[in-house]
């Protein structure tokens, strides 16, 4: 498929229109941690060694590990490495429907053996229709399956995908489109704990920790899912283990619409890689000539978390990633024929931020259509302030407003006291956590409690959310693209819970409609068929199974 | 780190091992090549991405550009420049060019280790390369052996002459062994020749002022700053070299110049000593000059960066003293015995 408003996916007409214009709406963001009844700490291991894995902080993933509809909460925990301590353990919290979390993490024997974990990758490896959970980490990584009731077992020795190394954001994704899902897993710095070298003045108080550049990548991982259980590292023959990455985001995302999921990956002081699906089991690295290795001066940034989004609603797939203090975090967006440009300025976000950006999502906080952007924030190192008084460790989130056609304004003032927290934010993931209608949002803070930001007013839009079932398709539809047509106006969107920074959010989709009452969905599974379905009331969320679609 | 003297190399193993799929390809190679060898970094590395747009598995399109990189000489493109080198090593480990410089810049960056395994692995491919052996010999004095460094770099040397690198190595090497004169005849060898950099300068300056001949350390290190008038430790020697000729105007002057308004530095431990330096030189400038409060600053800024100096301590202790700071001068001499009695 070559462009995404072909014959089949024409728009609707007035019918799904209502008269009424979307809500300019004062959403206002709270932090209700506390109150929900999560208490997890991050243990970041922050030592006098300043060991680089201690500035990563941890993942946080949105999983409905029960399928009852309410998506549950996993945070992945670091450890004290330097004291030779072992992690105090990963949460599993699940989501009690009344605004509070329960932590199962016993029951559900998730607790990480001590592991020092960094991301969070939710997807049903095995097709049973329960959500596993795939755990990078410094050291190793672990897969951890479902049950299907309640538990979780350990099968990384069986599965193969223990990895090694220092592993950070990775997403599932079937990019040989067998029915199953792969997995990228993204790795960082060749490092070695028994060497931290010593960086900053020699002086106390003034050890810091070390830039990337001190140290070589490492190639990134890919496994092909061999559909009983085990896993084969495909990651040279396919074209992505260039030694040099060092990888922090991960997105995945159909660049050029040819149906085969490609793979961006925002490096830490080096050029990004940009790896397209040829559709034969392997990749071609077309980061130059697609212009998304560098800034506008020709520069790698030092890349964080990591976007594959239509900003602009052209059906085109735009990149955003988020950077290091005094850089900026750009917006690539999608020119069509594997061409991207710096669209930064242009759109209104600025050419240089303070805070030095981590996690980040894109989703439509207010469901006036059109895709927003929160980006959460706090610097690596903790004694900045030391060298350069401007910064500072612990930092407020931005969140930007789509104000139509890829546009953005900065809203974080008027969007409520979450924007006033200092922290240490890392990882970030969404979800509508109260199923009122709106996204709320979670991000996890390094050595620090992680926010439950509830949205408050997103819902006086309308919306709809999809939850997708394949059957010839890996069984959460991760992939499958689809269009909601409300208002005139088409929204183009992945099921595709990654990206952002070692974190996964809700496999299901939701999309504000501003004033629409109704929406028309098309959906193309993985396997290529499609599905339309007219007139979806807004409010509800729509189940999509598979076997009601046609070639 | 200078490019050019190998630039012809450069072009030749790139057209070489260049097998890109079509002919303006290795068009575009070669430009880049020359551009490199011509020193037009930016025009180098406008090709390079070009051909890597077209065939990004193009390993001499990586190695070049990689080049290009090491040839702008900021520390803020090390890890661009290793990133591309040890892509067209992944991509084709034959590049001797490529393994060479990937091993320069672990060694710029303190990572000896690393540059011994590469450069081991160069000679194992093609033994006795006159610039692996003596680079290995620098690494293996970084390591603490000295006498290899000499062996390796007498090696180097055999099998080329001309090769003042090596002369080079071989002084730090000497020094390294306490044989000053040796040091001093190997770095007079390495500033004669046309392919002297800034480092041989700097450190032939650093011997002169240690015996004391400022003439001749104010002399070399013009020369260094001729070869990069930006370089703070080359105006740290020539303010040193004042300073010891009681020219306390001309040093402050070299000071200055060797820190301009709006000048940063990298936050490393080297920076902060060559700050502390820049500040001790400063405040014996105004101490010659019997500016009594301004050499204390100096000094006491010195110490912000470098409070382990116990000779800052002395230093400010006798300044106070001649201010009629008795209490200052007591609290600065304790600081000073501590510090002297205080195991390294």
């Amino acid at each position: 498929m070559s462009r995404p408003c072909s014959a089949v996916f024409l728009l609707l007409a007035s019918p799904l229109v209502s008269q009424q214009t979307p809500v300019a709406s004062r959403v206002r963001f709270t932090d209700v941690a506390a109150e929900s009844g999560i208490s997890f700490r991050h243990e970041s291991g922050a030592s006098a060694d300043k060991q680089m894995f201690e500035t990563f902080g941890s993942g946080v993933g949105v999983i409905d590990f029960d399928n009852d509809g309410k998506p549950d909460l996993f945070f992945a925990n670091g450890a004290n490495l330097s004291q030779g301590k072992r992690s105090p353990g990963n949460v599993l919290y699940r989501n009690l429907g009344n605004g509070k979390f329960e932590d199962v993490t016993a029951k559900a024997r998730l607790a990480g053996g001590g592991m020092f974990a960094t991301g969070v990758i939710v997807g049903d490896y095995d097709n049973d229709g329960f959500l596993d959970i795939y755990l990078t980490g410094f050291g190793a990584n672990r897969l951890y399956r479902n049950n299907g009731d309640g538990t979780f077992a350990d099968a990384t020795a069986k599965a193969g995908v223990g990895a090694g190394g220092w592993s950070a954001s990775a997403a599932w994704l079937d990019y040989d489109r067998d029915g199953d899902i792969d997995l990228f897993v993204g790795r960082y710095l060749d490092y070695d704990i028994r060497k931290p070298p010593f960086c900053g003045f020699n002086k106390p108080g003034y050890r810091m920790y070390c830039e990337p550049q001190l140290f070589d990548g490492m190639p990134a991982l890919l496994y092909r899912n061999n559909r009983d259980g085990t896993f084969t590292d495909v990651s040279r023959d396919a074209g992505v283990a260039n030694p040099v990455g060092k990888s922090l985001g991960v997105a995945i995302g159909d660049i050029d619409l040819d149906g085969w999921p490609d793979i961006f990956v925002a490096n830490d002081g080096v050029r990004n890689f940009l790896y397209r699906n040829k559709g034969d089991g392997t990749f071609d690295d077309i980061t130059y000539g697609a212009g998304v290795g560098y800034d506008v001066n020709g520069k790698a940034l030092a890349g964080m978390g990591a976007e594959i989004a239509d900003l602009d609603g052209d059906g085109l797939p735009d990149i955003f990633f988020t950077a290091f203090s005094d850089q900026y975090n750009p917006i690539f967006r999608n020119l069509g024929k594997r061409l991207f440009e710096d669209a930064t300025v242009k759109t209104g976000l600025p050419p240089s931020v303070r805070t030095l950006g981590f996690g980040a999502k894109v989703f439509d906080f207010d469901n006036d259509g059109h895709p927003d952007i929160y980006v959460t924030n706090g610097h690596v190192i903790d004694n900045v302030a030391l060298y350069d008084q401007r910064l500072s460790y612990r930092q407020p989130d931005l969140l930007y407003r789509n104000l139509g056609a890829g546009r953005f304004r900065d809203v974080s003032a008027e969007s409520g006291p979450a924007f006033r927290i200092r922290h240490v934010g890392r990882g970030l993931a969404v979800a509508d956590f109260d199923n009122d209608g709106d996204i709320d949002v979670v991000v996890s803070d390094s050595g620090g409690n992680p926010l439950l930001l509830r949205n408050d007013g997103g819902n006086r839009n309308h919306w709809i959310a999809l939850r997708a079932h394949g059957r010839e398709s890996n069984r959460f539809g991760i992939g499958a693209k689809v269009r909601v047509t409300a208002g005139g106006r088409t929204q183009s969107r992945e099921v595709n819970p990654y990206g952002s920074y070692l974190s996964t959010s809700d496999t299901r989709l939701h999309f504000g409609l501003g004033s629409a009452v109704a929406a028309r969905v098309e959906i193309e599974w993985p396997t290529g068929k499609k599905q339309i379905i007219d007139n979806v009331p807004a409010g509800k969320v729509l189940e999509l199974d598979e076997a009601d679609a046609n070639r | 780190m200078r490019i050019a003297k190998f630039a012809a190399v450069v072009l030749a193993a790139v057209m070489a091992s260049a097998q890109p799929p079509g002919a303006s390809l290795e068009a575009r190679l070669s430009a880049a090549a020359g551009h490199l060898q011509q020193g037009r970094l930016q025009q180098a590395i406008k090709e390079c991405k070009g051909v890597l747009a077209a065939d990004p598995r193009s390993a001499p399109a990586h190695m070049l550009l990689g080049l290009a990189y090491v040839g702008q000489g900021s520390t803020a493109m090390i890890a661009d420049a290793k990133a591309e080198l040890r892509q067209a090593l992944d991509l084709d480990p034959s590049l001797l060019m490529a393994r060479f410089y990937l091993a320069r810049l672990y060694v710029d960056q303190g990572l000896n280790e690393k540059a011994q395994e590469q450069l081991e692995l160069g000679l194992k491919q093609s033994p006795g390369l006159p610039n692996f052996l003596s680079l290995l010999g620098e690494v293996r004095r970084e390591l603490g052996d000295p006498r290899a460094s000499v062996e390796l770099n007498r090696k180097a040397l055999a099998a080329d002459a001309s090769m003042i690198t090596a002369n080079y190595y071989l002084a730090l090497a000497y020094m390294d062994l306490k044989q000053e004169d040796a040091a001093m005849a190997e770095f007079e060898k390495a500033v004669r020749s046309p392919h002297v950099t800034l480092e041989m300068y700097n450190a032939l300056a650093s011997m002169y002022l240690k015996k004391r001949n400022f003439a001749a350390a104010e002399d070399i290190s013009r020369k260094a700053l001729a070869l990069d008038p930006s370089r703070p430790d080359a105006y740290l020697n020539l303010a040193r070299a004042f300073n010891g000729r009681q020219a306390s105007d001309r040093a402050l002057e070299a000071l200055r110049a060797a820190l301009p308004p709006g000048k940063d530095f990298p936050a490393t431990e080297y920076y902060q000593g060559l700050r502390a330096d820049l500040a001790t030189e400063r405040g014996a400038a105004y101490a010659d000059k019997k500016l009594f409060p301004q050499a204390i600053a100096e000094y006491t800024r010195a110490l912000e960066f470098a409070p382990q100096r116990a000779a800052l301590h002395r230093r400010l202790a006798e300044l106070h003293r001649r201010t009629g700071n008795a209490a200052a001068a007591d609290l600065h001499t304790k600081q000073a015995n501590t510090l002297e009695q205080s195991p390294k």
